[in-house]
C-alpha cells in the first residue's frame, strides 16, 4: 500500500507542477508552443485598467432619449466603427450600453479627449452660398475624402488639405451650385464649406466647377487633415453625441496596476501557504500544494487555455482582486475541513478515521457557505458593469476551481498521506496532548 | 477565548450597538464622500515628473482649472508619489483639454504623464446607484432564501442581521475617515456579503450540527459550542484572507487600494459579527419566542 501511496501522491504533484509551469511561463518543445498565461497576445484578456487605454460611453445629444429610434443607433454605431477602422483603432470594440448608450473601448489610445472630440463629432458636412443657405450636404452626394498634402493655389505653398470625391448624384449638384454662385455676380460668388456648422473655407467661384473632386483645406495640420478625412468619409451620424462617461487610463500607470497587484498576489500567496504549514503542518502542506494548482488551473480558465474563441474573460483590477479574494475562500474551506480533523483527532479516532469523517462533516459547511458567496456573485454579474462584472466572474470562477482543489484534491492528497504511514496526531496540527488549543 | 459567549451577549450587542449608533450617526451629520461615480463630475490625474508636490503647486492647477474652464468644487490633491489628482464637477470635453495641455506646458510634461482622464455625467451616477441598491437588495433576498431553506428562518434573519452589521460599520467607518466612495466600494461590500454570510453559515453549521446531535440541549447550550468551535476556523480564515487583502492593499496602486480597503474593514467586522452577534442572537431569539419556550417546556415534561 505505502508504495502505491507515495506514487501516486509524486504522480499529482509532478502533475500540479507542469500545470504551474505552463502557466507561469513560455513552454517551448519541439513544434509545441505554449505561451505564458500572461501573455499580452494569447494570454488572459486584460482590461483597459491594465494595459492602458479608454472607455467613452455616449449618448444621443437630444431632449427626448425615448425619440431616438433603435435604427438611428445602430447606424450612429456603425458609423462610429467605420470611423475607429479609418482612425487606425483596429482592436477597438463598440457594444451597446442599455438603450441609448454606445460604450467604446479603446487600447493603447494616447490622447482619449483628441479621440473623444473626433468620434463624438457630427460630422455634417455643408456646402452654403454667401448668405449662409445650404446649398447641398454631404449625405449621397459625397463618396469619401482623402488627406493630402501639396499646393492647392498656384503661388501658395504646400499645406495640408482634404479632397472630397463627389458621387455622381454630387457632382452634378455641385456644378449646379457653381453655376448659381457664378451668376450671383462679384462679392456673392462664393461656396463656403462647413463641417458641423463651422466653416472651413469660403473660395470664391469664377467657374462652373464639374468635377469628380472638390479641395476643402482650413489651415490643418497633417493629424486634422487626416481626422476630418475620415469623418467625411466615415459619413455623418443621425445626430450629434454626448460622452456620458469617460475613464482612461495611461499605459505606464496601467502596466504598473498590473505588476504590482501580481507581485502582491505573488507574496501573499507565499506568506499564506507559510502560515498554512505553522498551523496545520502536513494538511497546510497538502493546502498548499492544492493552491498551487488552484492558482495553476484560475489562471489557465482565464486565459480559455490559449484557445482564442474560450478566452471569454476580461482581467481587470477588480478582477484580480475577485481572483485573491477567492484564494482566501479555497483556504477557508482547507481551514474549516482542518479544524473538522483536529476534532476527530481530539475525541480520539485515528488519523485515517480523523480524516475521512473530517471531510465528511465539514463538507456541508463549505457547500453552504460558498453558494451564498456564488448567488452574490451572480447578482454582482447581473446588474454590474465593466470592471465588476469582471469582479463577478473571477469570483465565480474561482470559487467553482476551489472546489475541486480544496476539497477533491486535498482529500486526496492527505488521504495519500494518511497511506505513508504518518499516524502521529501533532503532523496533523494538533497540539501535544491533543488537548484543545483555546 | 471566551467559554461561555451567550452569557455575555449583553456586551456584545452593546459594542455593536455603539459601533452602529456612531456609523449611523456620522453617515446622519456628515454622509458620505461620493466620488464621481456617485456624484458625476471629472477627474484628471497627472505624474508630475520632476516637479515636487507642493501649496504652490496645488494653487498653480487650481488657477489653470479657473482658467480654462467654468469647473466648480475643484479639489487637488498629491496622489501617489509623484503625482497630483483632480476632481471638479463635470467638465465639457475641450475643457478637460484644455486644462491638460496647459498643465502639459506648465510642468513640461507629455502626453505620457497624464496617468487618468475619468468623466462621469450626473445621468450615469444616478443609473449607477439605482444599480448598486438593486444589486444589494437581490443578492440579500436570495441569500435569506437559500438560508431558510438550508437552516431555517431565524437562522436566516440572524445572517442578514449580521450582514446589516457589518455593512454599516464599513459605511460608517468610510463616512467617519472621509474616504472616497466610488463603483470599488459597492464591489467591496457586496464582496463582504458574500464573505460575512460565508462566516456565519460555518457557524451556524455547527449550531444545525449540535441541534441534531443533541436536541435537548438549550439554545445558549448550542450556540455557546457553536461559537467555541469555530474560533479557530473564524481567526485562521481571516488571518489568510487578511494577508492576501492586506499585501494587495500595502503594495497595489490607488485604485486598487480604493477596493481593497473596504474589503479589509468588513472582514474585521463579518469575522466578529459571525462569533458574537449572529449565533447570540440566534439564542437571545430562540430564548425568547413563545413557541421555542413551549418547546422546551415539552421537552422538560418529557424528561420530568
Amino acid at each position: 500500500m505505502k508504495a502505491k501511496n507515495v506514487i501516486s501522491f509524486l504522480l499529482v504533484v509532478v502533475l500540479i507542477a507542469a500545470f504551474a509551469y505552463i502557466a507561469a511561463d513560455d513552454v517551448k518543445i519541439g513544434k509545441f508552443h505554449v505561451p505564458s498565461t500572461f501573455d499580452k497576445e494569447k494570454g488572459i484578456r486584460q482590461g483597459l485598467d491594465l494595459v492602458g487605454g479608454s472607455v467613452i460611453v455616449f449618448e444621443p445629444d437630444v431632449d427626448d432619449l425615448s425619440e431616438v429610434s433603435s435604427s438611428q443607433m445602430d447606424a450612429a454605431e456603425e458609423v462610429i466603427r467605420r470611423r475607429l477602422d479609418i482612425m487606425g483603432h483596429t482592436e477597438a470594440t463598440v457594444s451597446r450600453q442599455g438603450d441609448t448608450g454606445i460604450r467604446i473601448e479603446i487600447p493603447n489610445v494616447d490622447n482619449p479627449q483628441e479621440a473623444v472630440k473626433v468620434i463624438g463629432s457630427t460630422a455634417k458636412l455643408e456646402f452654403l452660398d454667401a448668405d449662409g443657405n445650404l446649398v447641398m450636404d454631404a449625405r449621397g452626394n459625397v463618396e469619401s475624402a482623402k488627406a493630402q498634402y501639396g499646393q492647392i493655389s498656384e503661388y501658395g505653398s504646400n499645406e495640408h488639405y482634404v479632397q472630397i470625391t463627389f458621387t455622381s448624384a454630387g457632382r452634378e449638384k455641385f456644378s449646379q451650385a457653381t453655376a448659381a454662385a457664378v451668376n450671383a455676380g462679384a462679392g456673392k460668388n462664393i461656396i463656403s464649406i462647413a463641417l458641423d456648422g463651422e466653416i472651413q473655407m469660403s473660395p470664391t467661384v469664377k467657374d462652373v466647377i464639374n468635377e469628380d473632386t472638390c479641395i476643402l483645406s482650413g489651415g490643418y495640420s497633417q493629424k486634422e487633415a487626416k481626422d476630418v478625412a475620415a469623418l467625411i468619409t466615415s459619413g455623418q451620424l443621425p445626430f450629434s453625441l454626448k460622452e456620458i462617461e469617460v475613464r482612461s487610463i495611461g499605459p505606464t500607470l496601467g502596466e504598473k496596476a498590473l505588476n504590482t497587484s501580481l507581485t502582491a498576489a505573488l507574496i501573499g500567496i507565499i506568506l499564506v501557504m507559510l502560515f498554512m504549514i505553522a498551523i496545520y503542518r502536513l494538511p497546510g502542506l497538502v493546502a498548499s500544494v492544492s493552491l498551487v494548482a488552484y492558482v495553476s488551473v484560475v489562471t489557465l480558465v482565464l486565459a480559455g487555455f490559449f484557445v482564442d474563441e474560450w478566452r471569454v474573460v476580461t482581467l481587470t483590477l477588480p478582477g484580480i482582486a475577485g481572483v485573491i479574494l477567492s484564494i482566501g475562500m479555497a483556504v477557508d474551506a482547507n481551514v474549516v475541513i482542518f479544524e473538522r480533523i483536529k476534532d476527530e483527532l481530539r475525541a480520539g479516532k485515528s488519523v485515517g478515521a480523523s480524516v475521512n469523517s473530517g471531510f465528511k462533516r465539514a463538507l456541508t459547511a463549505i457547500i453552504d457557505s460558498n453558494i451564498t458567496t456564488v448567488i452574490a456573485a451572480a447578482v454582482l454579474y447581473y446588474f454590474g458593469t465593466g470592471p465588476i462584472k469582471s469582479f463577478a466572474m473571477t469570483l465565480f470562477i474561482g470559487i467553482v476551481i476551489s472546489m475541486l482543489t480544496a476539497v477533491t484534491l486535498t482529500k486526496f492528497l492527505l488521504k495519500q498521506i494518511v497511506g505513508f504511514g504518518i499516524k502521529n496526531p501533532a503532523l496533523y496540527g494538533l497540539s501535544k496532548g491533543g488537548k484543545k488549543n483555546d | 477565548m471566551i467559554k461561555s459567549p451567550t452569557s455575555k451577549s449583553k456586551i456584545f450587542f452593546i459594542i455593536s450597538a455603539v459601533l452602529i449608533l456612531v456609523s449611523v450617526a456620522s453617515l446622519c451629520i456628515q454622509g458620505l464622500n461620493l466620488g464621481i461615480d456617485f456624484t458625476g463630475g471629472s477627474t484628471l490625474s497627472f505624474d508630475l515628473g520632476k516637479t515636487e508636490y507642493s501649496n504652490s503647486v496645488e494653487s498653480r492647477i487650481t488657477a489653470i482649472i479657473k482658467e480654462n474652464s467654468d469647473a466648480k468644487d475643484i479639489v487637488v490633491q498629491k496622489m501617489g508619489d509623484a503625482g497630483v489628482s483632480i476632481k471638479t464637477s463635470e467638465l465639457k470635453n475641450e475643457e478637460s483639454q484644455a486644462i491638460v495641455e496647459a498643465i502639459k506646458a506648465e510642468y513640461n510634461l507629455s502626453q505620457e504623464n497624464v496617468s487618468q482622464v475619468e468623466k462621469v455625467s450626473g445621468s450615469v451616477s444616478g443609473e449607477l446607484i439605482k444599480n448598486a441598491l438593486k444589486a444589494i437588495i437581490i443578492a440579500v433576498a436570495l441569500m435569506l432564501l437559500y438560508i431558510t431553506w438550508r437552516f431555517d428562518f431565524k437562522s436566516g434573519t440572524c445572517a442578514v442581521i449580521a450582514l446589516a452589521h457589518d455593512v454599516i460599520i464599513m459605511l460608517g467607518f468610510y463616512s467617519i475617515f472621509r474616504f472616497t466612495v466610488n463603483t470599488s466600494f459597492v464591489a467591496a461590500v457586496l464582496t463582504i456579503l458574500g464573505y460575512s454570510i460565508n462566516a456565519t453559515i460555518v457557524v451556524f453549521d455547527r449550531v444545525r450540527e449540535k441541534k441534531r446531535n443533541a436536541p435537548k440541549a438549550t439554545p445558549n447550550e448550542v450556540a455557546d459550542d457553536a461559537i467555541t468551535n469555530s474560533y479557530w476556523r473564524a481567526i485562521n480564515s481571516s488571518v489568510t484572507t487578511l494577508l492576501t487583502i492586506g499585501v494587495l492593499y500595502i503594495m497595489g496602486v490607488d485604485s486598487i487600494k480604493e477596493f481593497a480597503l473596504p474589503i479589509i474593514i468588513g472582514i474585521i467586522a463579518g469575522t466578529y459579527s459571525s462569533l458574537f452577534i449572529a449565533s447570540p442572537f440566534w439564542a437571545f431569539w430562540n430564548n425568547h419566542s413563545k413557541k421555542s419556550k413551549a418547546n422546551y417546556a415539552n421537552k422538560k415534561k418529557k424528561r420530568a
